[in-house]
């Protein structure tokens, strides 16, 4: 049952044993899985970045939810860098946020450093991040979820997930639902939902060198037994690979050569129920560059890592150095980030020297380069490669397609970040949370933002090497910013009921003073001449201009307008800046907006999921396997898989309409309410909203 | 005459779009009752922001069939908006670029777009019409079955069309572009996701984004030449216009009923016959052309001007032979209603004509008796001059019939009218322009007559050619009229696929070059694109604007290759990634 291979170095053995599913357990499992004595309704195994978001969301919509971890010093773990956000990624949680989520003031309280990158390219691409204090944040995270509502947190491990029989409800196509999770212990929590966020947890192995060891992340156990049974469940398991650079000690290095990086001031906060943040005196980052002696070093050792010599696939972006001295072997140089750990912390991050040579040359390479000359090391990079799910088997609910009840989030789909973890988490955490009580799925689309755009592509295309977020993924960049997020998803999140009174308030608050201001700048309409005379740069013609469209004028700040709009001095910068944002994009938005509502069209086309694609007559073998592999949810979805053509769509239209056709026939005969029908008329509501 | 159906799509908001369309192109006549045909006169919406009238208006279809169903029992299951105009492509055409320009006419008020509502109306794309059917419940299964084949392959050749089908090249080229533009974003993308972020080196990303904004200044150029190019093709394929123009009487219906070789109009000696627009479809060696016959021109502006010229003539008056009298004939006679509408008609074919013929004729003398003038109308003439191609043909060279001085007082009538009249209008100069002379008397008695080769005189000047091959020197024109079609349609060997543009492509280019443009209004307009150099920020164009229609741009290529839609995104940091 283990795998083949023995762990070596560092690691203990660990408890990986399955137990066969008899079906008396099972009968076991199902009868206490009834609806009345289960003590928890959603179950969120890892309390990592998708762990957090998913129990707390769980929580919110009133499920009762446990989240179970090895142990609580677990929770809230940074295991790579001391930051969040950045470009794409900062939108994704601000998009947490609006939706009630947690990483959003955490990181408020937690951070030392924060900075809008892109601040020079246009507020649609705006990316907020946030070097953090690692143990602040870990302490505030576990404060929150202690005490979190509905939430209680058990510590053990999962060794595999109790499945039922699922084939008598016929409003879901999947053949197995979730009764139950075993932990190690043998014992078994009975519930309807399970949310996995086990990261890079499921089969992990650590790399360093020509050394490796069975491992989650440094110092901690890889997990077996759920890989194994997600396998024996159907699903299609892959290999992907990370790593993570040394950390080193501030008091080794000399700073004075470095350039400085300082944080914005002031700091601009990430959740929208802040007005600023914890910190005072903001720490500083510094730069550094790697050399022609560093690169050298590299290319010494590049046959003493296994982990670059292997074909698992490793991500393009946050490439380790090796990566990128093979790739980029004419460049002289490559910048180096050094980022502090926390405010009473000796740690520095390097941020861009991911490495797995072994650990001697490591420090021999990190003493190549200006300012590290005599650097002590006092943790070495490392490489991690784990198991992933292919996302094609996950719904955009992220509950699996195979069996009812279980939800992926974060890692363990093939993502990369943070960020994109907590994306996930929260997601499937609210639908976990709908799911056990038996309301309809709440998912966001593209057109909702970056979240949407991440699990379309996930469970669309799948993934080839780690998924990470980028500003050009979205096809709607214009409409999707950091700044209107509550804007687009605060009113669905309180529809699902996972919106607090209190930001719901605060949000009521914030969008009807956008829009009194929006109708005041609006109503200042004025000729041409006389803009012209109050020095903004118009065109001199017979038209009246508002001062939204003043707004659009390049050079043009809202500040600008004080004299002329002597109103928006009662609206607070905020506010102003907002709405300036709002102006300046409104006829982009415009044009977005249209192409959403036809993309929302598709999407309410619904297609079933169990569906056996082999039988269509004009499908061609290719499209037949495509669909049979990835089984989409919508037309839309359908759509945007690779190798499926026009031709091909119009066949699945008519399958949709048989369906529709037959469906309708189930109902007139017992009267059922189907999901489809809720969700065709949610997204229909959704477009007229459009 | 046939009639054609056609629908256009707008892209989602369907009850403003469809007002839009017809009151851009109706602007004057109530919205149609439902379900009831109603006649109406088509007009061109125009330039977005036109002051010109509703009666300077050109006339796209003076009848067209107009029927409005409103949802949901149509087709579509939408509202749907038919319009049943005639049958010539060059109408058809006209029509079809009309439309989206609908868009932009009625919401000229809205700076900066934003509150127009509606936006472009555009093609729909293939199966749309079918999706949106089946969106709303319309067609049932077997229908839908039914359909499916054909839509199968249409958009199955559609996409092979461009991609590989009759023009390879095209294909080629259009998805060429797509890669380059491509390439052109993964440089900004790469800008925007990845130099602050992934700590990209610095210091050369205005550099890059000089290098996009000349890749891009180069597409747009060439996408411009194809855009001509498809203009030529379309000539070729929906046939060049001609419009004949000239006073009344003078021989415009007999000059079109001899090339065109059958009956098309009602030819007669009295003035002012043809008072609506004739038209004539023919192939002309090898070229497809309409002809359009009008009314005969006699504008109050050019009798004024006529007399001008007759007291300037008369005072000049030398000998008789350079006698360049002229007049109109008849002198101030009153110009009725239809006569007018019928000018008026007249004058926006001439607009709308690739190639304007103007036809003067020569007439006995109102002032030297037994002597002869050239008579012809200055409007004509002076919207020959604003066509590219024209052809100035001066009729009735039989009228001077004296045997012995007839070539020469011909000469020297055809000179003094260069030398007066044609020397004296911009673009008509005689470097530019050789009115030839023809007779389609002779040429219409040797056909009566039977005979082959005209037993006329020959007359040397009398057409390019020598009579006995060419009675009246109707080849002649005809040769001119080819050369002319040849210079509207010939591309340079290279450039022989681009025949293949089509009017769907041709529109596609021209929003993939619109989007370019505002790229480069953006970006070159303002200064050196410098997102990471240092100064104060404001100045610079908004990155990710510019990107957005580098975006738009490049889908608009996608459309036509059938390439694009999502599968952009990987390409691109594929790009960025090679990097």
């Amino acid at each position: 049952m283990k795998k083949a291979w023995r762990p070596r170095g560092l690691s203990r053995p660990t408890s990986t044993a399955v137990r066969p599913r008899g079906p008396a357990l099972k009968n076991r499992c199902f009868a206490t899985g009834s609806q009345g004595s289960r003590p928890f309704d959603v179950v969120v195994v890892g309390g990592g970045h998708a762990g957090a978001e998913a129990c707390a969301a769980a929580a919110r919509s009133g499920a009762r939810t446990a989240l179970i971890t090895p142990k609580l010093d677990n929770l809230g773990v940074c295991s790579c860098n001391p930051s969040f956000g950045g470009i794409g990624k900062g939108t994704i949680l601000r998009e947490i946020d609006a939706l009630d989520g947690l990483s959003g003031r955490i990181i408020d309280k937690a951070g030392v450093q924060f900075k809008i990158l892109n601040r020079r390219k246009g507020p649609a691409v705006w990316g907020p991040r946030a070097q953090i204090d690692r143990a602040l944040y870990k302490k505030h995270m576990r404060e929150e979820l202690e005490t979190y509502p509905n939430l209680s947190i058990i510590t053990g491990s999962v060794s595999d997930v109790v499945l039922g029989d699922n084939s008598t409800d016929p409003s879901s196509p999947a053949k197995s639902k979730i009764t139950g999770v075993r932990l190690e212990s043998g014992e078994v929590l009975p519930t309807s939902a399970v949310v996995i966020t086990t990261g890079t947890f499921l089969s992990g192995e650590i790399h360093i060198g020509l050394e490796v060891y069975p491992a989650g992340r440094m110092g901690e156990d890889a997990s077996f037994g759920l890989s194994k049974s997600l396998r024996d469940a159907g699903f299609k398991l892959g290999r992907l690979k990370t790593g993570t650079p040394p950390r080193l000690s501030a008091r080794s290095i000399n700073f004075d050569v470095m350039e400085k990086q300082a944080g914005d001031e002031p700091p601009a906060p990430f959740s929208y129920l802040n007005d600023k943040v914890a910190v005072d005196d903001q720490l500083l980052c510094w730069m550094t560059y790697t050399n022609h002696a560093s690169h050298d070093v590299v290319r010494d050792n590049l046959d003493k890592t296994i982990h670059i010599r292997e074909t698992v696939k490793g991500p393009r972006y946050c490439p380790s150095l090796e990566a990128k001295v093979i790739r980029f072997a004419e460049k002289e140089r490559h910048i180096v980030w050094l980022e502090p750990e926390g405010f009473d912390n000796d740690v520095i991050y390097p941020n861009g020297l991911s490495m797995t040579i072994p650990a001697e040359a490591q420090v021999q390479l990190l003493r190549t380069i200006r300012g590290l000359e005599h650097v002590e090391m006092t943790q070495a990079g490392y490489g991690v490669e784990y198991d992933y799910v292919d996302p094609r088997s996950l719904k955009s609910t992220l509950e699996t397609k195979a069996i009812a009840g279980l939800f992926l989030a974060g890692q363990i789909n093939g993502t990369t970040g943070y960020e994109e973890a907590a994306g996930q988490g929260i997601i499937a955490g609210i639908n976990a949370g709908r799911a056990a009580r038996g309301l309809p799925p709440a998912s966001v689309t593209r057109a909702d933002g970056y979240i949407g755009i991440m699990i379309d592509d996930l469970i669309t295309k799948g993934v080839s090497e780690p998924y990470r977020m980028f500003t050009s993924r979205s096809e709607y960049r214009v409409s999707s910013r950091a700044d209107n997020a509550d804007l687009r998803l605060t009113a669905k999140g309180r529809a699902w009921g996972v919106v607090s009174d209190r930001r719901w308030s605060r949000f009521g608050d914030d969008k009807r003073q956008m829009e009194d201001l929006m109708a005041v700048l609006s109503g200042h309409s004025r000729s041409a001449p006389a803009w012209i005379g109050a020095g903004f740069r118009t065109r001199l013609d017979s038209k009246y201009r508002s001062a939204v469209e003043i707004l659009r004028l390049a050079n043009v700040k809202i500040g600008d307008l004080a004299e002329q709009v002597p109103e928006l001095r009662d609206y607070d910068e905020r506010i102003q800046t907002r709405v300036a944002i709002e102006a300046t994009y409104a006829p982009y938005v415009e044009m977005q907006r249209e192409e959403q509502a036809l993309f929302l069209k598709d999407e309410g086309l619904r297609l079933p999921t169990d569906f056996d694609y082999g039988s269509i007559v004009g499908l061609s073998l290719v499209e037949k396997n495509i669909l049979n592999d990835t089984r989409p949810e919508t037309m839309g979805q359908a759509r945007r898989i690779e190798g499926i053509t026009p031709a091909g769509c119009v066949r699945l239209l008519s399958l949709v309409r048989r369906q529709d056709r037959e469906k309708q026939l189930d109902a007139l005969e017992d009267m059922a309410p189907l999901g489809s029908e809720v969700d065709t008329l949610d997204a229909e509501a959704r477009t007229r909203d459009l | 005459m046939f009639f054609l159906l056609f629908s256009f799509l707008v892209s989602s908001n369907y009850r403003s779009s469809r007002f839009k369309i017809y009151h851009g192109l109706c602007p004057t006549k109530s919205f149609p009752k439902p379900r009831y045909a109603s006649v109406r006169t088509l007009y061109d919406p125009g330039p977005p922001v036109a002051g010109v009238s509703q009666q300077q208006q050109d006339i796209l279809d003076s009848e067209a069939l107009v029927l409005y169903f409103p949802a949901p029992h149509t087709v579509t299951g939408e509202d749907v908006l038919e319009l049943h105009v005639h049958g010539g492509s060059a109408t058809v055409k006209a029509v079809l670029s009309a439309i989206p320009r609908c868009a932009t006419t009625s919401n000229g008020d809205a700076e900066g777009g934003g509150g127009g509502g509606g936006g472009p109306i555009r093609y729909a794309e293939p199966g749309e019409f079918t999706r949106r059917a089946f969106l709303n419940d319309r067609l049932d299964l077997a229908q839908v079955e039914a359909l499916s084949a054909t839509l199968a392959a249409e958009t199955e050749q559609q996409r092979r069309a461009a991609v590989r089908g009759h023009s390879g090249a095209l294909g080629r080229a259009y998805e060429g572009w797509r890669r380059q533009l491509l390439a052109a974003r993964a440089e900004l993308e790469a800008l925007i996701d990845f130099a602050e972020d992934q700590h990209l080196d610095d210091g050369d990303g205005g550099l890059w984004a000089r290098g996009v904004t000349a890749q891009v200044r180069a597409i747009a150029a060439r996408l411009a030449v194809h855009e001509e190019a498809g203009r030529r093709g379309e000539l070729l394929r929906g046939g060049a216009r001609v419009a004949l123009l000239g006073p009344p009487n003078a021989g415009k219906s007999s000059l079109m009923n001899r090339l065109v070789g059958r009956e098309a109009s009602i030819v007669s000696r009295e003035s002012g016959t043809t008072r609506d627009v004739v038209e004539a479809r023919l192939d002309m060696r090898g070229y497809l052309c309409t002809f359009a016959d009008t009314a005969g021109f006699r504008s109050a502006a050019t009798a004024a001007a006529v007399e001008g010229l007759e007291e300037r003539g008369q005072t000049e008056g030398g000998g008789g032979g350079d006698a360049a009298a002229v007049s109109t004939g008849e002198k101030r006679g009153e110009i009725g209603a239809i006569e007018r509408e019928g000018i008026r008609r007249a004058r926006a074919k001439a607009l709308e004509a690739d190639v304007v013929v103007v036809l003067a004729s020569i007439e006995p003398s109102s002032s030297t008796p037994g002597g002869h003038e050239i008579r012809y109308d200055l409007e004509t003439l002076r919207l020959a001059a604003s066509c590219p191609q024209r052809l100035i043909v001066v009729n009735k060279s039989d009228a001077v019939s004296s045997p012995s001085s007839a070539d020469s007082e011909l000469a020297a009538l055809v000179e003094g009218f260069q030398r007066n009249v044609l020397d004296q209008i911009e673009g008509l100069e005689a470097a530019t322009t050789k009115p030839i002379l023809i007779s389609c008397k002779e040429a219409e008695s040797v056909v009566d007559a039977g005979v082959g080769a005209a037993a006329q005189g020959g007359g040397g000047i009398r057409g390019s050619s020598s009579s006995s091959k060419d009675p009246g020197g109707i080849r002649a024109v005809a040769d001119h009229l080819v050369a002319a079609f040849a210079a509207m349609t010939d591309l340079p060997a290279e450039l022989q696929d681009l025949h293949g543009v089509t009017e769907r492509q041709r529109q596609l280019l021209a929003q993939c070059r619109a989007q370019l443009e505002e790229y480069l209004d953006m970006v070159g307009g303002v200064r050196d694109f410098d997102p990471d150099g240092g100064g104060g920020d404001g100045d610079e164009p908004d990155i990710t604007v510019a990107a957005e229609h580098l975006r738009y741009a490049a889908n608009c290529l996608g459309r036509i290759t059938g390439r694009g839609e999502g599968g952009d995104v990987e390409e691109i940091l594929g790009v960025i990634f090679e990097k």
